[in-house]
């Protein structure tokens, strides 16, 4: 089988065809060429039927699902106000409120292009009437949105954990890490950025019932990636119906916080962390084998009674005092919330476009997955990835020098294609390379999930770009001006993952799921401390 | 020119109802598949009973899914594509290329379908793992799905003829019309 249909996929690529066709068409017509068609067409119609019949694939549906739960729920409109009331009052503090909000969502939805549409729309004006530039709210929206898909849950992760077969909860783990110094290291920039432009301070301190009551609001939403990885890492459920199931929870969620009963129940702070703040550390023990689901529920039900006993005895005078402002409350206060049967009415009159969106970006996706795999298949059986692998080893043989290169060519395919295309297009080809000069996979893996993921938001071609600029009426070009500072530490991170594997390695190595590196003390120190 | 373009959006119309029925049909499926996933989830766990059929019935569910959304997705522009050097062509060069592309993506579509139904044929003599069903039937959405998308493609072929011939932009669908440079 020649190799004609790796040159005519780019040419296809590069006149404009979209990835899906390019991918199914440029093999087709290879095998036309060659005469071949007759016994391989088939093949490429059955591959790509079963490359989308995959259990673990179904996650991507569920996470987007989830996602947009979330988004129309008025969930995102809690984070940002959380966000607010932690760090609103620093100096550049709704610039730093971007990013936190950023890390915040990034634990409930996989997703880049979801994160800058949201906390755009709500940020970037509300940045502009404190006194930043549209291009610097823009740029801090697109550079903070990346670590939507690197924490997790993330789409991107769940495409290359079944396209290269590594574990999708080892790579949930190890994008932990990578992701917090993203965040961390665009907030210190900002704070930087912000003392010489002298940004304004957003807001006042806030007062601990106010943070209480921002936390208690956003309090459903952050249960989200305990239910996910207490799920998957206990065993109840794989990472497909931990991903239902942050779908259900999300639907749950953006009912609950719709309703009178909850914002009077999360009203009063001490009521509210008397039932949520041990509930929440017996839903962390009950996904361990000491406790469990069951006995989960039934102490946690036995709390519940318990807790409300103390709230009527023990704290008695508060709870006059909590009632007495709640009966003083204006009847048509629009914060008040609606009965169960409002909040499930205007929640399920968002399901049929919820639902239609999720359904298009699924099928979307899964195409190019289904077509992706017989890309792959092609370059197996046609022997391009033993050629490639060879080539690249005339060119060096020091594996230090061979990842700077991958992340070299990671980042300039990430400026022109999209994270999810580049992982099932070049994942096949890079990763047995990898793999052979001694790579471990998972960590190949997550070095190339944040490499693609960044590709989203840089020049020309970065999806989250465009998203931003489309959110904030600002050109292209202008936002692409302000991003590179942010763009660096982005970049800094990708090569401390790279070149220090204990970063990203260590949670996967302790919950088992990896080797600790070679020379990684506190990763040997602390699995011999839980293996001990 | 009026009757070609009254036939361009009758096209037009039966494509955009297809597609819709298909969105809606998929959207349907994801909830379906959703509460199967979850029911395997209660089954196994809670009622210690797992549904055997749950994992294959939810594939064939989402798979569906996204031969549904196909013909939708085509019309749509949805499916990704670096346009960046189409872009900097001249207009009746973007316009030939994108006919060149949606030329090239019919003969696909025509191979793929001719495969679809031996793929069916083949169908009848297997079986789902854990449904009492041969294969032939989830096939089925195949040939389907490949015709509506041939339907798409031969509307934006002559969407994009019809622009050449009447170096105009009237009948271009609002994501494909040709951008002015900047």
């Amino acid at each position: 089988m020649s190799l004609a249909y790796f040159w005519i996929f780019f040419v296809l690529l590069a006149i404009g065809t979209p990835v899906v066709f390019a991918l199914l068409a440029a093999p087709g017509l290879s095998l036309v060429l060659d005469g071949q068609d007759g016994r391989f067409f088939a093949k490429l119609l059955s591959q790509t039927y079963s490359g989308m019949y995959s259990f673990p694939l179904m996650a991507v549906p569920f996470f987007i699902l989830a996602g947009e739960l979330m988004n129309t729920g008025g969930i995102t409109r809690s984070i940002v106000r959380f966000s607010e009331s932690m760090i609103g009052h620093v100096r550049g503090g709704l610039a730093q409120v971007n990013i936190l909000s950023s890390i915040l969502f990034a634990g409930l939805s996989g997703s880049a292009v979801a994160d800058t549409s949201a906390l755009g729309k709500m940020l970037i004006p509300a940045m502009e009437e404190n006194g930043y530039s549209r291009r610097f709210a823009a740029a801090i929206t697109a550079a903070s949105s990346v670590i939507g898909p690197i924490i997790p849950p993330s789409g991107i992760m769940v495409l290359y954990a079944f396209v290269m077969n590594v574990s999708v909860a080892g790579l949930f783990l190890a994008g932990f890490m990578p992701g917090l110094l993203v965040g961390l290291g665009l907030m210190a920039l900002t704070g930087w950025f912000a003392r010489i432009r002298n940004y304004p301070v957003a807001a006042r301190r806030s007062t601990w019932k106010e943070s209480s009551l921002a936390f208690l609001k956003t309090f459903p939403a952050l249960v989200t990636p305990v239910l996910l990885l207490g799920g998957i890492l206990s065993g109840i459920y794989t990472p497909t119906e931990a991903a239902a199931v942050a779908a259900v929870y999300a639907l749950f969620a953006s009912v609950l916080i719709r309703t009178e009963r909850w914002r009077r129940f999360i009203d009063n702070p001490v009521h509210a962390y008397l039932h949520v703040g041990p509930l929440t550390l017996l839903l962390f023990a009950g996904f361990t084998d000491y406790v469990g689901v069951f006995l989960f529920f039934s102490v946690g039900l036995a709390w519940i009674v318990i807790a409300e006993i103390l709230w009527r005895t023990v704290f008695r005078e508060r709870r006059a005092a909590a009632a007495a402002a709640t009966g003083a409350a204006a009847p048509d206060d629009p914060d008040r919330g609606q009965s169960w049967s409002g909040a499930v009415n205007a929640t399920a009159r968002t399901l049929p476009k919820i639902l239609t969106d999720t359904a298009l970006q699924s099928g979307v996706i899964l195409l190019l997955v289904g077509a992706a795999v017989t890309f792959g298949w092609m370059v197996t059986v046609s022997g391009l990835a033993r050629e490639a692998a060879s080539w690249i080893q005339t060119v060096t043989d020091n594996p230090y020098f061979l990842f700077f290169l991958v992340n070299i060519l990671l980042f300039i395919v990430g400026m022109f294609l999209d994270a999810g295309p580049a992982i099932l297009i070049l994942g096949p080809v890079l990763g047995p390379i990898m793999y052979q000069i001694g790579i471990d996979p998972l960590h190949f893996a997550i070095v190339m999930c944040v490499n693609v993921t960044v590709g989203l938001a840089t020049p020309p071609m970065g999806l989250v770009l465009f998203v931003a600029a489309s959110v904030s009426g600002e050109r292209v070009e202008s936002i692409v001006r302000e991003i590179w500072p942010f763009l660096a530490i982005e970049f800094a991170v990708i090569f401390l993952i790279t070149y220090f594997p204990s970063v990203s390695m260590t949670l996967p190595a302790l919950a088992g799921f990896a080797r600790c590196p070679e020379g990684a003390t506190l990763c040997h120190t602390l699995t011999g401390l839980i293996g001990g | 020119m009026s009757a070609a373009m009254h036939v361009l959006n009758g096209l037009g119309r039966i494509n955009h109802l297809v597609g819709r029925t298909g969105i809606v049909l998929g959207s349907v499926l994801i909830a379906i598949m959703t509460s199967v996933v979850i029911a395997g989830v209660f089954f196994r766990y809670v009622l210690n009973n797992s549904l055997s059929w749950a994992e294959d019935v939810s594939l064939i569910m989402m798979v569906t899914t996204a031969f549904l959304v196909a013909p939708f997705a085509y019309r749509s522009g949805a499916n990704v594509a670096i346009e960046i050097l189409a872009e900097m062509l001249p207009k009746v060069l973007m316009r030939v290329t994108r006919l060149i592309i949606n030329a090239l993506v019919l003969w696909l579509l025509y191979r793929f379908f001719l495969e679809s139904l031996v793929l069916i044929e083949r169908g009848w003599a297997i079986r789902v793992n854990t449904v009492p069903i041969p294969w032939a039937y989830p096939y089925m959405m195949v040939p389907v799905a490949f015709i509506a998308m041939a339907a798409v493609g031969i509307e934006l072929l002559a969407r994009d003829i019809y622009g050449i011939a009447t170096q105009s932009d009237d009948a271009d669908l609002p994501h494909q019309a040709p951008r002015e440079p900047e």
